[in-house]
């Protein structure tokens, strides 16, 4: 099988299974996860089918969400995206992993991790949901099995850097390529941002479940724990904007608008992603509302890469458009490639993404939170974000990947464009009727079928969401039917025939960008000292102070 | 792209890029303006640090050994509410109609959450520590306070209720 | 794909027109429900 390659470097069958590797243990996770959004959908308006699956352990409307939190939102999420900055690192850089052993191990440990975690999650010790606040009580198995996880990902990010390194050396004075430079920078906030959860889990959470310890600080644990929880969110979305900044422009037919502003959206989301995590501890008791106050403007201030986003890629978007004959004022977004599933997918989820980023700022904004806070507005709103922005882009990475690694071509276009439609309409019904629900009241993470406070009013929300959820399983079961079509299928590319590597020039000669968007040192010095700035004081008080005196409770 | 390459040699951004940075940071600005009026100026504040308390001794120690309504007069009542899995205590408080009410809301046991329906009353309850938010009972009515945040497998049948009548009376 | 020298034309022409014009809609739309959610938190009263 020849690949036409963009950079002349032919990634070996080894890396191909490697990263195939990690996508099959992501779609596994995300097949076994959507299983149960279904039947949330369809408990909260009145059709509870948790008895149906007593018998096989999984009856507990909490344990089932626990399992969609943690497969989808975290295992789907980390091993895609591992994997994904895995060849963007390989074929960016134009050169194999410097240590491929070190990778291999940090993806082995990953799934240990993985297995260990899920474990006493099936047996109902771990029905924490993915938030896993204390003082609720799960197996020391789980939060060990969630720390091997992150480590394992640390571990990959370490094989990332040191390939850099060579690259640089080899490389001096040639600015690094776009999609290699985000895919670092995605990697070292991930490796500050978890510190939170490690100290979280190491120092409080795995004591006190070994015994050890007598109790936990609760409200210490919500502070360790969102210095994680929103910079989480970021490395889920990153990798799409990887795709969306470095890739889509060229799957549309176009260039990158800017290079430069591209770099400076990401850096920035090094600097602003971590110092914000306080937005979820708006109507915390114990945090004070001065540090509040800064984190909501910090949480301001992360919105605006994201709003470059929108304008440097709809503007390549319109670039590749018109260079396909486009015209009109809007009449050019028909020329775009929409038969093209890689390329639709990723043009629906940043369209979902823009409600998603209307609702995010809602939510940032400091005493407008206490409208929605805890309601389902917010898993309104987190399905618009990594449930699409990142979900169905990756759908959309999914479709020219698997081929990419496999040498298969993939089963079809049609059906493929059929999950995404089918996501895109579903996700629009569900989400919309979630966000109303939550302006009315109704919380999130309860099984509001067996409520006794449900007003009238809501039930044709809850129907209209159940309807979505329907909708969007259809989608998320089509998905895995191609991606696994497409992986097991017998036939493969012919001679000659094969998939693309896309990788998006930009409009501008990278060469023209300025050396301070291609340095690492200044940029992470500034994250330190703006995250111990925003987090410091509040850090110290809140362990200076600290009761360990809430003993695990089981849920 | 009329711009030559020295030209961006400082942000490197295009024109247009650059102007639509600007209306960015307008529109951000405007909106932090909006809310801290609204927070600091006219009172629609979120909870801050109140206080501490031993989870696993608060309710034996007053006030909380006796949650429940009092009436400070003028209008004025505070209430503690206890929560534990699964209910509130009091699960019912009965006001006044233009009863300005001071929710103080602790926990016994795991997390759980206090939302008064149809007002902005909406904390995180955390074990050792206080929540407290106030709020004006303009109409007559039934608000309900409802869990929302999980704290176990009853966690759905948490709620309890503030009954505001129409005329002054009882407590 | 085209030349370089069609392609340096056609970027020098480019005017992101439509990006503007939906960046504009955007705006208009985030201001919008944005309000009518702050809107909701003034109805429902103070708070201290």
């Amino acid at each position: 099988m020849v690949l036409r390659e963009r950079t002349d470097y032919e990634v070996t069958r080894e890396d191909r299974r490697f990263v195939g590797a990690h996508l099959f243990v992501a779609i596994v996770a995300l097949s076994v996860g959507s299983l149960f959004g279904p039947l949330q959908a369809f408990e909260w308006s009145g059709l509870d089918l948790y008895g149906l699956l007593e018998p096989i352990g999984l009856g507990d409307y909490y344990k089932g969400l626990t399992i969609h939190g943690v497969l989808n939102a975290l295992v789907w999420t980390t091993f895609f995206i591992t994997g994904f900055l895995t060849i963007v690192i390989i074929k960016g850089l134009g050169r194999p992993l410097r240590y491929p052993k070190l990778n291999r191990i940090g993806f082995w440990t990953m799934v240990i991790g993985l297995v260990m975690a899920a474990i006493p999650i099936l047996m109902g010790a771990a029905t924490v949901l993915y938030t896993f606040y204390p003082p609720l009580e799960a197996s020391w198995a789980f939060y060990l099995g969630l720390t091997l996880v992150v480590v394992g990902s640390w571990i990959e990010g370490y094989g990332f850097y040191f390939t850099m390194a060579e690259w640089r050396k080899d490389n001096p004075g040639t600015r690094s390529p776009f999609i290699v430079l985000a895919a670092l920078i995605t990697m070292v906030m991930w490796q500050i941002a978890t510190l939170g959860v490690a100290v979280e889990i190491l120092t409080m959470l795995l004591p006190a479940a070994l015994g050890i310890t007598a109790g936990t600080d609760p409200e210490l644990g919500r502070t360790f724990f969102w210095f994680t929880g929103h910079p989480l969110v970021y490395f889920w979305l990153l990798p799409a904007y990887v795709s969306w900044y470095g890739m889509l422009p060229a799957q549309a037919g176009g260039k990158l608008f800017s290079d430069s502003l591209a770099r400076l959206a990401f850096w920035l989301f090094l600097l602003l992603s971590i110092p914000v995590g306080f937005h979820h501890q708006f109507v915390d008791p114990g945090i004070p509302i001065g540090w509040k106050y800064v984190h909501a403007a910090l949480t301001y201030g992360v919105a605006f890469p994201s709003l470059l986003t929108l304008f440097t890629v709809v503007a390549s978007l319109e670039y590749a458009a018109r260079k396909r004959g486009g015209k009109g004022l809007l009449g050019w977004i028909r020329a775009l490639p929409w038969g093209n599933p890689v390329v639709s997918a990723q043009l629906l989820a940043g369209i979902l993404f823009m409600f998603g980023g209307i609702g995010g700022i809602t939510n940032a904004s400091y005493n407008v939170n206490l409208v929605v806070h805890n309601t389902a507005w917010i898993p309104g709103h987190f399905h618009l974000t990594v449930a699409s922005a990142v979900t169905l882009s990756f759908f959309g990475v999914s479709y020219w990947l698997i081929p990419y690694v496999t040498g298969k071509p993939l089963w079809t276009t049609r059906w493929a464009s059929f999950v995404n439609w089918t996501w895109f309409i579903g996700m629009l019904i569900f989400s919309n009727a979630m966000h109303v629900l939550g302006l009315l009241g109704a919380p999130r993470r309860t099984p509001l079928g067996e409520a006794p406070y449900v007003p009238e009013e809501w039930s044709g929300h809850l129907f209209r969401m159940s309807v979505g959820g329907a909708i969007l399983f259809v989608g998320v079961v089509a998905f895995v039917v191609v991606a696994a079509r497409t992986a097991f299928q017998k036939s493969r590319f012919a001679e000659g025939e094969g998939v693309e590597f896309p990788i998006a020039e930009s409009i501008h000669d990278p060469q023209d960008t300025p050396e301070w968007l291609d340095r690492f040192k200044p940029w992470i010095i500034g994250t330190i000292v703006l995250v111990a700035l925003a987090y410091g004081p509040q850090l110290i008080e809140q362990i200076g102070n600290a009761a360990y005196n809430s003993p695990l409770i089981s849920p | 792209m009329n711009d030559s390459p020295a030209a961006r040699k400082g942000l490197g951004a295009d024109p247009y890029e650059r102007r639509w940075m600007i209306v960015s940071l307008v529109l951000l600005i405007a909106f932090m303006v909006t809310v801290t009026i609204a927070g600091f100026a006219l009172g629609f504040q979120v909870p801050g640090d109140e206080s501490r308390v031993d989870p696993r001794t608060v309710a034996d120690s007053p006030p909380w050994s006796e949650p429940g309504l009092r009436d400070l007069g003028n209008g004025e009542y505070v209430a503690y509410v206890l929560s534990r899995q699964y209910l509130y205590d009091p699960n019912t408080i009965t006001v006044p109609v233009g009863a300005t009410v001071t929710f103080y809301v602790t926990s016994t046991d795991v997390q759980h959450g206090f939302k008064l329906q149809d007002t902005n009353v909406n904390m995180q309850v955390v074990p050792g520590e206080v929540s407290k938010l106030t709020v004006e009972f303009d109409e007559p009515g039934e608000y309900k306070y409802i869990c929302n945040e999980f704290c176990g497998i009853g966690h759905a049948a948490m709620f309890g209720r503030v009954i505001v009548e129409a005329e002054a009376g009882g407590s | 794909m085209s030349d370089r020298s069609t392609d340096a034309a056609f970027e020098e022409d480019f005017k992101p027109r439509g990006t503007i014009a939906i960046v504009a809609m955007f705006v208009a739309m985030l201001i919008l429900l944005w309000l009518s959610i702050y809107l909701i938190l003034i109805v429902r009263g103070v708070t201290v």
